[in-house]
């Protein structure tokens, strides 16, 4: 629910935030600037709002992060292997837990990067009792933070909805289950724990939240 | 969490609390870049003397018009479709219920009222600006104060000759030193983008309230909206931390 709750605002603050920052001229909602801002802000105090209680201590994001934040060996030499494209690859991908190193790298950018759009949003948002060089400042690294935010979100997008090697985890955030099929392949280290026997029939528990 | 989990670092932690850091070292150094955007009513604009405005000769060596500065370009934005300029019908009125006479003058007309210089960065809303932009023109006051004013004369609403877009300041505003209506930037007469024959500028406001293609100066008692104040837009949109009620 929480991360449906999240994708909802992110569009709502990609769409209302162009709307605020696009010229007049590719802007075709530059007549209703109040209601584009009233929507940014609404939004992202959803967001904040729905983030807050999330992740404080004992909410399920809190567990998850704990677990997102830890990179053993097995991460790091997994994000090697990645980075040599699958036919030139020597050996396979070394097993991951329920997160892969590529998961908790992007969810560790994305999470400082909500971070810097709401702490340079709060400075533009109060912009006039600022000195004008630090809104400026932070108007620019707003901007700045969409264009490295965008290409993640896209990223984690097209692995869950196009990727066929990948799509399985979609199951995983609608119905807090994933094949163990796909677990053994891609998540090994976490399939073992979780299910130490081999029967194809039976799932595990997913990433729900 | 599992026990390979366990027996790893909390790297994500010092990622995420390192890119913070780059974050706020990078918001600060670019303050530090706009700095002299710190500025205050008093050094807003500077006028100065009429025989400064001289073509950069970079530019003119480049062939470009001197009014399109090569690092910082004006960007143009227009509501509506960009008016010709007909020097045998081309008049800027001054009228409204706020004057008990009008005013109607041909560019020549207006060239020979007294001429300031301003330089002055100009601001756009959206973020962009072209720094040191040397404008000549007539002050706002000037072309007010020759004709008689009654006492409706509170706002001046301005018009743009491509009958769509209108702004207004107060007649407090309209009186500042920085208020002028322009025809020459860098030297060279505004390109046709840039509003030509003339426009307001008042560089303590963003640019949506220079308008361009002037046409009309309406005095009058009450405050019109403008075009993009009805869309969300501040009326007093100033570059810097205006008092209120100024």
């Amino acid at each position: 629910m929480v991360h449906w709750v999240i994708a909802a605002c992110f569009f709502a603050l990609l769409i209302s935030g162009l709307g605020l920052w696009l010229p007049p001229n590719m802007n075709p909602v530059i007549d209703h600037r109040e209601a584009v801002r009233t929507v940014h802000l609404d939004a992202s105090i959803v967001l904040i709002g729905v983030m807050i209680p999330a992740l404080s201590r004992g909410a399920p994001l809190n567990a998850l992060w704990h677990q997102v934040e830890m990179f053993t060996r097995e991460d790091w030499a997994w994000l090697r292997h990645i980075a040599v494209p699958s036919r030139w690859r020597s050996e396979p991908l070394p097993p991951q837990g329920r997160f892969n190193a590529g998961q908790k790298l992007n969810t560790v950018l994305t999470a400082a990067g909500m971070v810097g759009f709401i702490v340079t949003g709060a400075v533009i948002w109060q912009g006039e009792h600022l000195p004008p060089s630090l809104a400026a400042a932070a108007d620019q690294w707003h901007v700045w933070l969409m264009f490295l935010i965008v290409p993640l979100i896209a990223g984690h997008m097209v692995l869950a909805l196009l990727v066929p090697s990948t799509r399985p985890a979609m199951r995983g955030i609608l119905f807090g289950v994933v094949r163990l099929d796909f677990a053994r392949r891609r998540h090994a280290r976490w399939a073992d724990a979780v299910a130490p026997t081999t029967d194809s029939d039976s799932r595990t528990d997913g990433a729900a939240s | 969490m599992d026990a390979d989990e366990l027996l790893g670092k909390p790297v994500g932690r010092r990622i995420f609390l390192g890119l913070l850091g780059v974050g706020a070292l990078g918001v600060a150094s670019s303050q530090f870049s706009f700095q002299n955007d710190n500025v205050t009513a008093d050094t807003v604009a500077q006028a100065v003397p009429l025989g400064s405005m001289t073509i950069d000769p970079r530019e003119a060596s480049e062939g470009q018009h001197p009014n399109i500065v090569t690092s910082e370009r004006f960007r143009y934005y227009s509501v509506g479709y960009m008016p010709d300029y007909d020097p045998r019908t081309w008049r800027l009125k001054v009228d409204g219920a706020g004057v008990n006479s009008t005013l109607s003058l041909t560019l020549d007309q207006l060239k020979s009222f007294p001429n300031v210089a301003l330089k002055a960065d100009f601001r756009c809303v959206t973020g962009w600006r072209v720094r040191d932009c040397l404008w000549r023109g007539v002050r706002v006051r000037d072309l007010v104060d020759s004709v008689r004013q009654n006492g409706n004369a509170k706002f001046l609403t301005f018009y743009s000759g491509d009958g769509v877009y209108t702004d207004s300041l107060s007649l407090a505003q309209a009186r500042s030193d920085h208020a002028m209506v322009a025809w020459e930037l860098n030297g060279a007469p505004l390109i046709r983008e840039q509003g030509y024959p003339l426009r307001l500028i008042y560089p303590d406001m963003y640019g949506y309230k220079n308008l361009k293609w002037l046409r009309r100066i309406e005095v009058k008692s009450n405050r019109d909206v403008g075009f993009w104040e009805q869309n969300g837009w501040d009326i007093d949109a100033y570059v810097y931390n205006a008092p209120s009620g100024s």
